[in-house]
Formats: C-alpha cells, structure tokens, sequence
C-alpha cells in the first residue's frame, strides 16, 4: 500500500511536467552518442532489437534487408539495437561490416531502451512516429512486412507533408 | 492468481484513468507471464533413477512493467508475482514474491540526468562495473539508489550511489562510483572508480581505464583494472585486463581478444567479457558448457568471418582459456595442460542463402574442457529452411554431439537432436524436437529421450505472443550474461505470455 501511494505521489508531481515523450540515449557503434531526441532529423524511426547470438535476428535482418534499405532512402531512421552485452558486444561490429549493413546500430547491452519500449524478448521491432512516439510494433520475427511496410508509408508521407 | 488479477486490473483501471485525463501523460508497459505445471528432476533424489528421482513442479511468474511518461520525466516500475517450484525453493532458495520489486523516478534537466530507484549500468567492458538482471537464471546485480550523469561537450560524468536487493543468489552490496568519459568525436577514454562493501565480501575498492579508438578499417578497445581489497591481515591487490582489436575489409573481419583475470577477488557487479562464445548449439549448453572463473582466468580468441559470395557467410572462431599457471614470471598465458582446466574450442559455420529464399547453416567444432568433468567433444549441426506457397516456411534441424568422458577410461557418447519447425504464417509457428542419447548415467537421471511441441501465436497486430510448450526437456547448465545456472529437466506444460499495454 505505501509503494502504491509512494507512486501515486510521484504520478501528481509528474502532471506539472509538458509534452509527453520518450529521451534516451545509446552509444553508437561505430563511435560516438545517438540520442532519439537529437539525431533523428525529424524524421520517423525504426528500431529493430536484435542480438549477433540471436538466429531468428539474424534470418529476419538478412530476409528484410531490402525492405529496410528501401525505407532508409525514403526518409526512415533505421536504427538496429543490439542486445549484445558485454560478454558479445564486441562481436556486433565485425559482424554488421561483413555483413555490410549501413544502417545506424546501436549498443543496448543492459536492455534499457528494449524495455522502455515494452520488450521482453528478441527480435522486436518498434516503429516511432517523428516525435518519437511508438505507432507499431511487432513480438517475434516478422516473415511479413505488410502491416509494418502500411505504417511506415503513413509516416513517412505524412513527414514530407 | 486471483490476486494477481486484481493486482492487474487495479493497476490498468489506476494508469488508463489517469491518462484519459491527463493530456500531458503518456504511458507505456508490457506483460509477461510464464507458468510451469509438470515434473521436474529433483536433485535432492539424485540417488533415484528417472521418473522416481521427479518431483511435481508448479511455477508461476508474471512481470508487469510500467513506465508512465511526461516531458523529460519517466516514472517507471515492475509488479512481480512470483511462486518458484519447491525444487527452486530448495535449490535456490527462492521465495514467493508479490509486490513492487523495481521502481524509479528519471529525468533530464540539461546537461543532468538522474535516475532515483532502480538502476541498471555497464561501464567499458564490465570489468569494474556491471549490474544488469537476468530474471530466468534468478541473479539480479541492479542496484537501488541514486544514479547522476552529466554531459557537457564531448565530457561525460557519471556518479552513482546504492546497493543490490539482497536475495539468495546476490548479496547486498552497497557501491558508490564514479566514472569520466572522454569522447572526442569517435574515440573514446574513460577513467572508472568504484567502492563496494558488502556484508558477504571484504571492502573493495576498483580503478579502471578503458578506451576504443577507430581508424578506418581498425578499431582498437579494452579495459584495465585494479583492485583492492582491504583484509584485516593486510590488502590483497588484484588487476584485470582486456583488449581487443577488429579489422574489417572487403567484406571480411577479424576479432582478436585476450584478457587476462588475475582478480583474486571480485563483486557480483563486476562482469567482464568470457573468452568464447556463450551462446552454443542445445547439445553442448547440456554438457557442462565452460564457465568463465572470473577471479582467476587467462583465455584469447580469434574469429574469422566474411562473405565469400553475396549469399555466403563463413565464420570460423578458436579460443583458448585456462586457470593461471604457477609462473608468474612470465607473459600470461592460457595452457591446454589439464590441471589449469584448460578449455578450448575450435568451430567453423557457413550461412548459405539461396535465390528461391531457402536457406542452409552447418557448423562443425570441436572442444575440449579439463574441469570437473574431462571431455572432448565433436558436433556438427545442420540447420535448412524452405518456404513455400507464398508465406508458409518449414526447417529442418540436426545437432550430433560426440563425446569422449576422459574422466571415465574415455567412455563415448554419442547425443542426437532433431527439431522441425512449421510456420503456415507469418503469425502462427509449430515446433517439434526430439532428443535422446547412448550415455547410461544421462538415461538413468533424465529417462531415455527427451520430446516436446511448442506452439506459437502473435495476434493484434504482433502486440501480443503467445507460446505453449509441452514435453520433456534436457537439464544442464544455462548460461546467459555469464551467469550459469543448473536448470533441471523437466515435462509438462509451460505457458508464456508476452504482451503490450
């Protein structure tokens, strides 16, 4: 009872606050900070949670290549959020330059971004709307894209609106 | 469980009212339940063969999280229904959980950031400090205090103050750091100090130094540590180390990493990197796969990967890691000598894609660990997938694992998998599998096959997963963020419930 008024507590401060949104922050991997507030250029964004141990990752980053290639150049952040800890972490980078993916990737390694936006398990994709608000998501590999190829089409003419 | 429900429905009617109401409040959770009802082995009956040696085990877990969202602002938490098996209950000493296990309070007031409540971090390589929760193997190193960070250019201050939840597996430790971040474009240099005392452990005190640097096609990190500890006869000084270095050209990379763990003594917040892959073929996890000794280890490793053509992946990997050898006048080293325990490990896979969208991965490796339990090890695993009529898939996957027990006059074993999975669409998955083996002991603890089907389903537009497993499957030793846990065979049913607010 007292953790549920501890909450509610903090819930009525919390009402004082503006504009509703999500801010984090991960190291890139190939250098540097990304910060969704910051260094998304306005524009909408996907993340897609993935781990170099994961097999069902890998089979759908291999199988969507060309989808997210394509939504890339038509004004989508694709964001790729490994879930590699420290014990792996090392092995994302060799393993995207091979592989020759160019999208931005992203060190998640204790989950954190993972869980704000509700995941609990490998892969997860989670698409976000220009504000950062999440608009789609999908539990599990995703064989087929055409909810989530409906969605980004919304976004992405309504970004060039 | 009718606690939980209501436990659920509060919180829902509590948060949906709220945000109905609130323009300003954004929010945002997830569910996942997961439920056991079968047998499982009892270790307490090891002397018993299979199914006498069983017990019945009943096992209920549900994470709620919720995090509510205003401006810069996050309010976030985690309700936890927990009833562990009584085998958990004896084996981990696990007790039933019913309440707000995690919370906090975060925001951004620029150039701070703050975090009051729970918190999880990973600082360089983890060699000084890593605190993270793995709820399936039960070990949770996330502390609760206070957590400060603040950004001025291409400067990075972290601060951080609190202790773990004491439980069975982690004792409390009470840790104060600090950390520096130098990041001029994309280099890095960081400077880490960290304290922790703790009722289970002697005071320790940790400095670490960690770095990466990119030219081009090179990128070069690591991490070094020291670390004290203060003894009632005098301190005990430790150091640890970890380099690597990665080339990536033509399509082709090389890892190369070494690290060298003369600890003497660690916390459970210090994690550093393993020397070999964790992450294995299911055969191998059940046959005592190598553990990292954090205070006292040596290893490297190497891997080799590329594309040979646009539709082949090769990969080919070798570690070598071991306890340190008496001489400490020289270079360290790993040693294959058995008395060091000695592990190493050898494997290559090729990943082939074909035009028609088939696809087919084989590997091949071969280990050895001299620990408490001697074995060479051979495997080979064969994994081919096919679609068909538009959306459907079908795989087909083999493991053999062959074993020779050099504690047991070189006694051979020989374990075999067969799994196939059925996907009629892109929402709905059928998995079967089917394991046995010739190893007597395994047979008389375990029963002589393991087979199971699980069953997976998403629905509302992939917000929501739905798995149910039901069967028998192998025992041994799991490991996830090098933490290893001897999880018991079990049969019966699970249910798991993944799901988006």
């Amino acid at each position: 009872m007292k953790q549920l008024l501890a909450i509610l507590s903090c819930f009525i401060i919390l009402t004082s606050a503006h504009a509703a949104g999500r801010n984090w922050t991960l190291a890139n991997v190939n250098g540097g900070d990304f910060s969704i507030t910051n260094d998304n250029g306005g524009r909408p964004s996907l993340l897609v949670f993935w781990a170099t141990w994961c097999k069902p990752c890998k089979a759908e980053l291999d199988a969507m290549k060309g989808t997210l290639d394509d939504l890339n150049k038509r004004g989508m952040n694709v964001l790729l959020v490994a879930e590699d800890n420290q014990k792996s972490k090392s092995r994302v980078k060799p393993f995207l330059d091979t592989k020759g993916y160019g999208w931005t990737a992203l060190h998640d390694p204790d989950g954190e971004v993972l869980k704000l936006y509700g995941g609990t398990s490998i892969p997860f994709t989670v698409m976000l709307d220009k504000d950062g608000a999440p608009v789609f998501e999908n539990r599990g590999e995703m064989k087929d894209p055409t909810a989530m190829l409906a969605k980004a089409n919304q976004l992405i003419e309504s970004a060039g609106e | 469980m009718s606690k939980l429900l209501i436990g659920l429905c509060t919180c829902l009617l509590f948060f949906g009212t709220a945000i109905a109401q609130l323009e300003d409040i954004d929010f945002d959770g997830s569910n996942q339940l997961r439920w056991d009802n079968g047998r499982e082995v009892d270790t307490r009956r090891s002397g018993f063969d299979n199914p006498d040696n069983t017990i019945a085990r009943r096992f209920v877990e549900n994470r709620l999280r919720l995090d509510l969202f205003s401006g810069n602002f996050r309010l976030g938490g985690r309700y936890l229904y927990f009833r562990p098996s009584e085998a958990d209950v004896d084996q981990f000493r696990l007790t039933d959980e019913n309440r707000f296990d995690k919370r906090f309070f975060e925001g951004q007031i620029d150039p701070l950031k703050f975090r009051f409540g729970h918190f999880s971090d990973l600082w360089a390589s983890g060699l000084t400090l890593s605190m993270f929760e793995n709820r399936d193997l039960f070990f949770d190193t996330e502390h609760d205090g206070a957590r400060m960070q603040v950004e001025a250019g291409s400067i990075k201050l972290i601060g951080l103050s609190g202790k773990t939840q004491a439980g069975a597996l982690v004792p409390e430790i009470h840790t104060t750091a600090g950390r520096v971040e130098l990041s001029p474009g994309k280099e890095h240099l960081g400077f880490s100090y960290a304290y922790h005392d703790s009722g289970a452990h002697p005071e320790m005190s940790v400095a670490g130094v960690d770095w990466n640097f990119t030219r081009g096609i090179f990128n070069l990190y690591g991490e070094r540590a020291w670390n004290e500890t203060i003894l009632q006869g005098g301190n005990e000084a430790g150091h640890a180390t970890f380099v690597g270095m990665t080339l990536s050209k033509w399509g082709w990379s090389l890892l190369a990493e070494y690290a060298d763990y003369n600890y003497n003594r660690v916390t459970q917040v210090q994690n550093p990197p393993t020397m070999h892959r964790e992450v294995t073929p299911r055969l191998l996890q059940g046959r005592d796969p190598h553990v990292m000794n954090v205070p006292d280890e040596v290893g490297g490793q190497v891997e080799l990967s590329g594309l040979v053509h646009e539709n082949t992946f090769l990969n080919f990997h070798f570690n070598a890691n071991s306890r340190h050898t008496e001489d400490d006048e020289t270079v360290p080293m790993p040693t294959l000598e058995e008395k060091y325990r000695a592990y190493w490990d050898l494997f290559g896979n090729v990943d082939q894609s074909f035009s028609g969208g088939q696809q087919l991965f084989l590997e091949i490796g071969a280990n050895e660990e001299a620990s408490t339990v001697w074995q060479k090890r051979m495997w080979t695993q064969i994994r081919a997938t096919f679609p068909f009529r538009g959306s459907q898939e079908i795989e087909f996957e083999t493991e053999q694992l062959f074993i020779t027990n050099k504690t047991l006059d070189d006694e051979k074993y020989h374990d075999m998998l067969y799994a196939m999975t059925w996907a009629p669409s892109d929402a709905f998955s059928l998995y079967a599998s089917f394991s046995t083996t010739d190893d007597e002991a395994l047979k008389n603890k375990e029963g002589d096959y393991w087979a199971s089907g699980e069953a997976a389903y998403k629905f509302s537009g992939g917000k929501h997963r739905a798995i149910i497993f039901y069967g028998k499957e192998r025992g041994g030793l799991k490991c996830s963020n090098g933490v290893c846990r001897q999880v018991q065979a079990f049969s019966g049913v699970r249910l798991t419930l993944e799901t988006s607010l």
